[in-house]
């Protein structure tokens, strides 16, 4: 691979930011992802749409660097930092605030982890609760928050890991369906504002059309058998991230779904 | 049980300081109101009142021989009558359930942390440590006394060896309760095991460490009472096999009656201490201040 050589310049020119390439992941001894390629560029949300047993949580655990591939390699801006956990950000379906902790300690905890000084991390977190629409619960405790601010603010803890690459293994999944709504058109925005570049995995093919700018298909080409599992297709979302709201309800997204569900077979 | 705190806006700590007095007030206010907290402090006064006044009836009428059952009054005069010897006594094994205690939850927290940390420790241990809980306290005493002598160190670590088991075990627990998915984040974020340890065990494990804390303070003081018992020169333990040999009944029921109130002293301390370390318990839950 050359891009291993180039190091940090080798991906500028086409703005790869995660690239990774021919991934082999197994649960002991079964295969579960075989030569899996794709890569993030700059700016974009690549949606991940699997069947579930399809690995797709597996494949992400891998690219958060928290399990070692059996072969292949995940580079981050040119970097290779396969089965390096703490590179790039992480966010689950499941908020995973600490309960026992205020929301200003829960989302100011990636940066503590880093060891800023508590004074100064907690300034840092302050300064970005308005722009994540949670000014006010500062020193309130998870518990006395609705889900759709939790995720918020599990969100602006995840912004706080300061990486440029996000990992979301679906993140509205557990919200009802307006919240969801609500917050997908909000995350849009924020990830235009903040300027991330973020992967996102979902079995919800109408989430991935509604937010991906290219959204990945993680299937099996043995049929009948979810696993092991490789990227079957890929389908492009042409869509300003300003117009989504119109889209989702226009033929044209009806269209890539229908493709979509073809490639998950 | 539950102080219910109204919202504020600020840092939680410091709201939560701030505010306890008004919380209380506010709490207050509505014990009058509501006929629930009203039942939960009769009933149990009513109980007492009626075992007391029968136990009373049943002396005083000769139901059964004053020799055998002083009755609730001639306990009463011999606690006032003794009450600076009962206060010296008392004192002194107050001391050594406190030390006791100190020594089985600094022993119980080091043990749990360890078997936290390494797996090995918790295979090696923890059927020693389950192991220990089963030899009969009464046993182990006299021997503490053969090895150790009269003073005070075998009563605390007689103390010791009894509170630490329901530390340790709680802890472990709640060290294990922590969702495998807050370790996985974490390790994204490179935390080290201190810092998961530190942000995310240990709150965790807050809850059933108290509910420990609480089994061995009443373990503590008679824990210490019995080892008093088999060998010591004061203490309750010590007052309370004399006047037995003496035939005091009514200094014995005063003593049992000390006993009593120092192991629910000792449940009421960790009560609180319970409530000022756990700050996120008084919130109110549920509450939707933004909807979205």
């Amino acid at each position: 691979m050359t891009e291993s050589h180039t190091h940090k310049n080798g991906d500028q020119a086409s703005q790869v930011r995660l690239r990774v390439s021919r991934l082999e992941l197994s649960w002991g001894e079964e295969a579960v992802c075989r030569d899996v390629s794709f890569s993030v560029n700059a700016g974009e949300l690549v949606c991940l749409v699997g069947r579930s047993g399809s690995g797709k949580t597996t494949l992400f655990h891998a690219v958060a660097g928290l399990t070692v591939p059996d072969g292949g390699s995940i580079l981050l801006d040119g970097r290779d930092v396969t089965g390096r956990a703490g590179e790039v950000s992480y966010m689950l379906q499941k908020d995973l605030l600490l309960p026992q902790h205020t929301i200003l300690e829960n989302v100011a905890m990636p940066l503590l982890i880093a060891k800023v000084p508590r004074k100064q991390a907690f300034a840092t977190a302050r300064a970005s609760f308005a722009t994540f629409g949670l000014e006010g619960t500062e020193g309130l405790y998870p518990s006395q928050l609705s889900g759709g601010m939790r995720q918020r603010a599990a969100l602006l803890r995840t912004y706080l890991m300061d990486n440029n690459v996000v990992l979301l293994d679906e993140p509205f999944s557990a919200l009802d369906a307006l919240t969801r709504k609500d917050l997908q058109a909000w995350f849009l925005a924020m990830l235009t504002e903040l300027d991330l570049s973020a992967m996102l995995v979902t079995h919800d093919v109408d989430e991935a059309v509604a937010m991906a700018d290219r959204v990945l298909v993680l299937g099996s080409q043995t049929p009948g058998a979810a696993r092991p599992s490789t990227i079957v297709g890929e389908v492009e979302v042409a869509c300003p991230r300003s117009d989504r709201a119109d889209f989702v309800l226009s033929s044209e997204a009806l269209a890539l779904k229908k493709q979509v569900i073809a490639l998950l077979g | 049980m539950v102080d219910r705190e109204k919202r504020g806006e600020g840092p939680g700590r410091l709201r939560a300081k701030a505010s306890a007095g008004a919380a209380g007030l506010a709490a207050a206010r509505r014990k009058g109101a509501r006929p629930d907290s009203l039942l939960r402090w009769t009933a149990p006064t009513l109980t007492v009142l009626f075992v007391l006044v029968a136990w009373q009836a049943a002396c005083t009428f000769e139901v059964v021989p004053s020799f055998l059952l002083p009755s609730p009054l001639d306990v009463a005069s011999a606690l006032v009558d003794d009450a600076p010897l009962l206060a010296s006594h008392a004192l002194v094994t107050l001391g050594e359930a406190l030390a006791g205690l100190a020594c089985g939850v600094a022993a119980g927290f080091l043990l749990a942390m360890a078997m936290d940390r390494f797996t090995v420790v918790d295979k090696a241990l923890s059927p020693l440590v389950t192991i220990s809980q089963t030899i009969p306290t009464v046993a182990i005493a006299p021997l503490l006394v053969l090895w150790l002598g009269y003073g005070m160190l075998p009563k605390v670590l007689l103390v010791a060896l009894t509170t630490f088991f329901p530390i340790t075990v709680s802890l472990a627990s709640g060290f294990r309760s922590v969702d495998p998915d807050v370790i996985d984040l974490m390790r994204t974020m490179n935390a080290s095991w201190w810092q998961m340890f530190r942000f995310a065990k240990l709150p965790a494990a807050a809850d059933s460490f108290f509910a420990g804390l609480r089994i061995s303070a009443t373990y503590a003081v008679v824990g210490a009472v019995v080892a008093e018992w088999l060998g010591g020169f004061e203490g309750l333990g010590v007052y309370m096999t004399r006047v037995r040999k003496s035939y005091s009944y009514d200094q014995m029921f005063a003593v049992i009656f000390i006993i009593s109130a120092l192991s629910l002293l000792l449940m009421g301390a960790v009560r609180v201490l319970e409530r000022t370390c756990m700050p996120w318990k008084r919130v109110e839950k549920h509450e939707k201040p933004h909807s979205f």
